[in-house]
């Protein structure tokens, strides 16, 4: 064989070689993901803490202010305090009215008399101590014009953190706020399923109130059984907690993308059985369960809920 | 019947080549240059990203006199990245109404080339048919990435040097066999370079929901050690003078 021939022989036998890849740069891991989309609740504006308050006055004085509270959860103790505060006087508030526990439904009316009325201009709607400097103080409703006294007979009480003169509001994440979450088969350890999502643009949860995720199986809108998934976290798994320290300012500001994270494993339930994702806004020390303020809501996809269940 | 392997086929070949050059002098010819011709295994740093990998290539030294040299040498490989130090990739299967409804995550990695040029002094000594060597020597390296895998022509490349030793064999007058172990130290090295999801349009196919749930990475290094074992051929080219 000419030298030429041999190089030739040489060339292609190496290309050939080089051609004979066998190995891939994908490599599948785990099983399939479920996907699915986290939407704000359609009615998540009514299920919100909040509630209203109406005056009934003779001239300038109050005879009684009657509350009606709604999206409230139910505490593991104690209940939620109506403070009457007055906002001109530093530490100036006195409870008018303690113990106050919702309904199933999340729902407290109450009748504050006017007399604890007389020299304040805020009602305060707050929890988890009996004075009012260690208590959470997520609602209020300013009801007397501090600078000029005119009373406000009637008006919401606004959701946030009460801390004047820069009280700081909470506000409904609208529906251009989304996330995404998926049910990953098979991880994060064979045999497991894995549900993981985020959520992006989340305000701040309000004061004494935090964000929890629960694994819900609902059947024409009731809950037939429920598993806590755990508070949301950031991206390192950290809770997000102290709330209450965000700067003051009009409106809660915004976590930029927070997670959701479960594993059937530490649920310790199977997660066949469930059919959608809520993220509700809870009270800390809340009784187990989840509020009724749901604000996000996923709903676990059909390939998902149409696998065998355990 | 039993099968003979190449292997068992080729040990009286080497064999007979010992026995009949027993009484060879020094395989290197002082003004003259050596050629290796070497086949090396690389066992990159852990930090590295780089699964160990074959590496084939030329070293050239020119013996000033018999136990000093000085040279330049050329060697290339083609490693696989590790798809487990870096963010999965999604394949999402849209569904009839255009909700994505399933998707199937991917470690994703990538043949990359590497290329090694530089120079080398090395020091020998002569102990009748063995010739105990150390090497130390400085040069440039560049891993090519895979142009399909990330969209256009990019590379990595440093400064780098090593330092070793190893053990010569005289097979004849002017050829030997050799055996090496060298750290091979790479300089200005970012393994991130290799993460084939991390820039440009395969970043929207990046997973971010499900964090990599493979134990963690060891940190990033700018500088890593790797390991290279060698065996070359290596002759004087047109013989004793």
């Amino acid at each position: 064989m000419s030298r030429p021939a041999a190089l030739r022989t040489a060339l292609a036998a190496t290309l050939a070689l080089a051609a004979c890849e066998t190995d891939t740069p994908y490599q599948l891991v785990g099983g399939p993901v479920y996907d699915f989309r986290i939407v704000v609740e359609g009615t998540a504006a009514g299920l919100l803490p909040g509630g209203t308050v109406q005056l009934f006055t003779r001239a300038t004085t109050i005879d009684s202010a009657r509350i009606a509270l709604r999206g409230l959860a139910r505490l593991a103790s104690g209940g939620y305090t109506v403070f009457a505060v007055d906002e001109r006087a530093a530490a100036s508030a006195t409870p008018a009215l303690t113990g106050l526990a919702p309904d199933s439904l999340g729902r407290i009316t109450a009748t504050v008399p006017g007399a604890a009325l007389a020299t304040t201009t805020t009602l305060v709607v707050g929890f988890g101590a009996a004075d009012f400097a260690g208590a959470h103080k997520p609602l209020y409703f300013q009801f007397r014009n501090p600078t000029t006294g005119a009373l406000v007979p009637t008006g919401s009480l606004t959701l946030g953190r009460f801390d004047p003169p820069a009280s700081t509001r909470f506000v409904l994440p609208p529906a251009t706020r989304w996330g995404r979450a998926g049910l990953w088969i098979d991880r994060p350890a064979r045999g497991d399923i894995w549900l993981r999502g985020y959520i992006l643009h989340v305000p701040l949860a309000p004061n004494g109130f935090l964000w929890h995720a629960w694994a819900v199986q609902d059947s024409l809108g009731i809950l037939k059984s429920v598993a806590p998934i755990g508070p949301i976290a950031d991206s390192l798994g950290n809770p997000l907690e102290n709330h209450e320290t965000a700067p003051a300012g009009t409106d809660l500001p915004e976590l930029p993308k927070v997670f959701i994270d479960a594993t059937r494993s530490r649920l310790g339930v199977p997660l066949e059985r469930f059919t959608h994702l809520h993220v509700t806004l809870q009270p800390r020390g809340a009784a187990p369960g989840p509020s009724p303020a749901v604000v996000y809501r996923g709903t676990f996809p059909q390939q998902f809920l149409l696998r065998p269940k355990p | 019947m039993s099968q003979r392997t190449p292997l068992r086929a080729a040990l009286p070949t080497a064999a007979a080549l010992l026995v009949a050059h027993a009484a060879a002098a020094a395989q290197v010819v002082p003004g003259r240059f050596q050629v290796s011709v070497q086949g090396a295994w690389q066992r990159y740093a852990e930090s590295a990203a780089l699964d160990p990998a074959p590496l084939a290539g030329l070293e050239g030294t020119f013996f000033l006199n018999r136990f000093v040299g000085i040279g330049a040498h050329l060697l290339a490989g083609r490693p696989w990245t590790r798809g487990d130090y870096f963010p999965y990739v999604r394949h999402t299967a849209l569904s009839t109404d255009q909700s994505n409804d399933t998707t199937l995550l991917y470690r994703v990695r990538q043949r990359v080339t590497h290329l090694q040029v530089g120079a080398d002094a090395v020091l020998r000594a002569e102990l009748g048919r063995l010739a105990p060597y150390a090497t130390a020597g400085a040069g440039y390296y560049r891993f090519f990435l895979d142009p399909q895998q990330v969209n256009g022509l990019r590379d990595l490349s440093g400064p780098a040097f090593h330092v070793g030793g190893g053990l010569e064999l005289h097979v004849s007058p002017t050829a030997g066999l050799r055996l090496a172990i060298t750290d091979q130290v790479l300089l200005e090295f970012d393994r991130d370079r290799f993460c084939v999801n991390c820039t440009g349009a395969m970043a929207l196919l990046r997973e971010d929901r499900f964090p990599n749930p493979d134990p963690p990475p060891p940190p990033k290094e700018s500088t890593i050690h790797n390991l290279r074992f060698t065996a070359a051929f290596s002759f004087v080219p047109g013989g004793q003078p």
